[in-house]
């Protein structure tokens, strides 16, 4: 083969390989995306006569028209989350249904619509939620007609003209699809799964566009002078970094005899594939900077982001001598090792990275400038290191800036807190309350940076793996490190119908039942830095027994309230006059302990007389004072006691009758 | 022989006595058995000492009173527990609320208290009482 028919059969492969190379360089990537229904709210549809909203069941209703009654219709809407930018290019868009009942399944002139916003809300239950004027629909719609035939995934025709039009005017962060029902249609029923059946058959979107172009990027090159100019001119230079999407079309230069200031300009030049410009008439020894642009459909690239070059010539005596034109600033680059856990600002060069900011570049700075570089730790972290300075003075970077330089500064999330003395603080199970008892729990909050608690978790279960709980109980509170912390459960004969422990009781969550060992812990949480929950504790857990049932409920209260010495003083239940002392028993379910053949009572009524009388006891003091009246009543889980003061007057004197007057 | 004497002596008085001061000697004998039953006796109203009350059942048809000395942080209630001793009557009361005294137990009629003529809404035993009070309860 002779080398032409070889050059014949390569440079088409070159030219068609080049070619492509350049097609990609300059068009903006499509990009591709499927995304699904995520929540509950986010697919629903409603009855279109009387507006009701279903958003939780495992079905969706899209159509469903039942001949002849006209007033069972259903619309269906599709929230799904995705981005894209306004002014893309929709290539492709469809839906896909998990169709999974084919006993109706004429689908005829179903209307297609997105609604026309970039956001818009998730369904609530509030009636016509999908039909509600708030989501107002785009003027493009697709007609869908098909015959499903068979379950599975079903996909809708086209949807690029609906969303089209939503992305021409919208950034879009979400998009609703909404079915539209036409009355006077055949349809009869379509209905597929909701993300309620299983986020795997959740109704999904797909969609492929082109975002659209932005202006180009640009790098300013170094200037060139050649050794045998005559002229005091140089060649300014740039490059492309990225076309932004779309085809450069023009360049330009602009200069001036100032850092920052760029009076001059090259003018508009079409680019033709090469970046540079010829500056003439330059006066020797004046220093000149300059920076390179470049033009696309979209714009200008941005001068502020791009670095400046500068350029002087020297005219030696007897002729025009050229230097090589050098860099006349440098930039320093920031990096940070984690966003949010940290500030840096420097002393030159405006970086001033803050919470949200990974990576910042400096204005351009003068090469020789010293720059000094402060982090600052955001609350839960701390600052650990810096990576590339010439030195460090405490946190201080110094950078001593002759070249372009890059300093990474790292950060440390701050050590999850823990628990310490972590122990139980006792428990009450006399005279709480009727049937009750209470057991409480203490520990110290710690955490080495100091960090503030903002949530404890109290677990409580029957063994140590802790499954099934009977308590798990999470509550926000700030506590400082150091400090302690406690907790209390109440223990009761049924916790899912006693008022303290239900929904809206002060001990909602934390009530466990008689007859029981149980096993307890907790974890506590920082609400900065590392927000991970801690080790729980105690380690391993211990225990606490609830007795068989509730101990007796011990109290009651003289009768007469102010008694008088040689009267008979009966005690009754406490905080009323009834005759009956109504102290509670719960051996053998809950009753008056009175009644109780196991229970005995023992009074001391403080004046020498006892009783083990169960009931209303009635004793006579002799004489005023203060008296302390003791009732232990004992049942076979344990003894409760309830010592009460009483206070005896004077005796009464004596009256007399008299004839009625 | 004294008593011959003595008996001599007022049918001596007697014989010689005029008209006049027989009718004088009954008339203040009539006036002294007044006075004896304006102060003590049915026709007369008792007499409350200074550190005493006074306290009035009233049944409705009738009527008992009871008169006593009174101490400090004495309630209605006191007053009528030593009145129910001194009249040999019980009651029953709750929360200081009056339910029955004897036989009279309140249905249609309640038993409400009056202290000086104005009725008391609060629990007896929490309403003291002093000197030169009357209270009555009333059937009604």
């Amino acid at each position: 083969m002779s080398k032409l028919k070889i050059l014949l059969i390569i440079f088409p492969i070159v030219l068609i390989s080049v070619l492509g190379f350049l097609f990609s360089f300059f068009v903006q990537e499509a990009r591709a995306a499927t995304v699904s229904v995520v929540s509950s709210n986010d697919d629903a549809y409603q009855d279109g006569y009387m507006g009701t909203m279903y958003l939780n069941t495992p079905e969706i209703r899209m159509i469903y028209y039942l001949t002849p009654d006209p007033d069972i219709d259903y619309e269906a809407g599709f929230r799904w989350v995705i981005s894209i930018p306004k002014g893309s290019t929709i290539n492709t868009a469809y839906a896909r249904f998990y169709v999974y009942d084919v006993a109706y399944d004429n689908i005829t002139s179903s209307r297609l619509k997105f609604q026309k916003t970039g956001n818009p809300p998730s369904f609530t239950s509030a009636n016509n939620n999908i039909t509600t004027s708030g989501r107002t629909k785009t003027t493009s719609y697709t007609t869908w007609s098909a015959n499903p035939g068979t379950t599975g995934w079903l996909s809708t025709p086209s949807l690029v003209a609906s969303l089209q039009e939503v992305v021409n005017s919208y950034d879009v962060t979400a998009l609703v699809l909404l079915t539209t029902w036409s009355a006077n249609s055949n349809s009869l029923e379509l209905r597929v799964r909701s993300w309620d059946y299983s986020p795997t058959y959740a109704p999904q979107l797909v969609v492929d566009y082109t975002p659209p172009p932005v202006s180009p990027t640009v790098t300013t090159d170094t200037a060139t002078v050649s050794l045998s100019a005559t002229t005091n001119q140089a060649t300014l230079k740039g490059t492309i970094t990225a076309t932004g999407g779309a085809s450069v079309d023009l360049i330009r230069f602009v200069w001036g005899t100032s850092v920052g200031s760029y009076a001059s300009s090259s003018g508009d030049i079409s680019y033709t594939g090469t970046f540079q410009y010829v500056l003439t008439g330059m006066t020797p020894g004046t220093t000149y900077y300059y920076k390179a642009q470049a033009h696309n459909s979209a714009g200008w690239s941005d001068l502020a982001s791009t670095n400046e070059r500068r350029v002087v010539i020297y005219q030696a005596s007897g002729g025009k001598k050229p230097f090589t034109a050098t860099t006349a600033t440098t930039t320093l680059t920031l990096n940070k090792n984690i966003a949010a856990a940290g500030t840096v600002i420097s002393s030159t060069g405006g970086i001033n990275c803050g919470l949200a900011c990974l990576t910042q570049t400096s204005t351009p700075i003068a090469s020789g400038t010293s720059v000094v570089l402060t982090p600052t730790a955001a609350p839960g972290y701390t600052f650990s290191s810096w990576a590339g300075c010439n030195s460090v003075t405490g946190n201080n970077c110094n950078v001593t800036m002759n070249v372009n330089k890059t300093v990474t500064a790292t950060f440390s999330l701050n050590s999850r807190p823990y628990v310490s003395s972590a122990a139980l603080s006792g428990s009450a199970l006399c005279n709480v309350f009727p049937g009750g008892g209470q057991v409480g729990f203490g520990w110290v909050y710690n955490d080495d940076e100091g960090d503030s608690q903002s949530d404890y978790r109290l677990q409580i279960s029957t063994n140590t793996t802790f499954s099934p709980l009977f308590v798990n109980y999470t509550i926000s509170k700030v506590v400082a490190s150091g400090q302690p912390e406690s907790s209390a459960i109440l223990v009761v004969p049924d916790p899912s119908s006693y008022s303290r422990c239900i929904s809206g009781g002060d001990f909602e969550g934390r009530c466990v039942p008689y007859n029981n060992t149980y096993f307890w812990r907790v974890s506590v949480k920082a609400g900065t830095g590392n927000l991970n929950w801690s080790d729980p504790k105690p380690d391993p857990p211990t225990s606490f027994d609830a007795p068989s049932h509730a101990y007796p409920w011990t109290m009651f209260a003289p009768s007469p309230s102010k008694p008088a010495a040689n009267q008979e003083v009966k005690f009754i239940q406490d905080g009323s006059d009834f005759i009956t002392d109504l102290s509670l028993c719960y051996s053998g379910g809950e009753g008056l302990c009175q009644n109780k053949i196991s229970t005995t009572y023992s009074w001391n009524f403080g004046n020498g007389n006892t009783s083990p009388y169960k009931g209303n006891a009635t004793t006579t003091y002799s004489a005023a004072g203060n008296y302390n009246v003791t009732l232990t009543i004992t049942d076979d889980v344990g003894s409760c006691t309830k010592t009460k003061a009483v206070t005896i007057g004077p005796s009464l004197p004596n009256w007399y009758e008299v004839p009625p007057f | 022989m004294a008593l011959l004497f003595l008996t001599g002596m007022r049918f001596h008085l007697f014989k010689n006595m005029s008209k006049l001061y027989l009718t004088i000697l009954i008339i203040a004998i009539l006036v002294g058995m007044g006075l004896i039953f304006y102060f003590f006796g049915p026709l007369g109203k008792p007499k409350i000492g200074p550190n005493e009350a006074a306290l009035i059942i009233n049944y409705g048809e009738t009527k008992r009173a009871f008169v006593g000395e009174v101490i400090e942080e004495m309630t209605i209630s006191d007053a009528l527990l030593v009145s129910a001793k001194a009249g040999n009557f019980d009651f029953d009361a709750e929360q200081g609320i009056l339910k029955r005294i004897g036989q009279f137990e309140q249905n249609e009629k309640k038993w409400n208290a009056y202290l000086n003529g104005t009725k008391t809404g609060d629990s007896l035993d929490k309403i003291f009482i002093k000197a030169k009070d009357k209270i009555e309860l009333k059937f009604e």
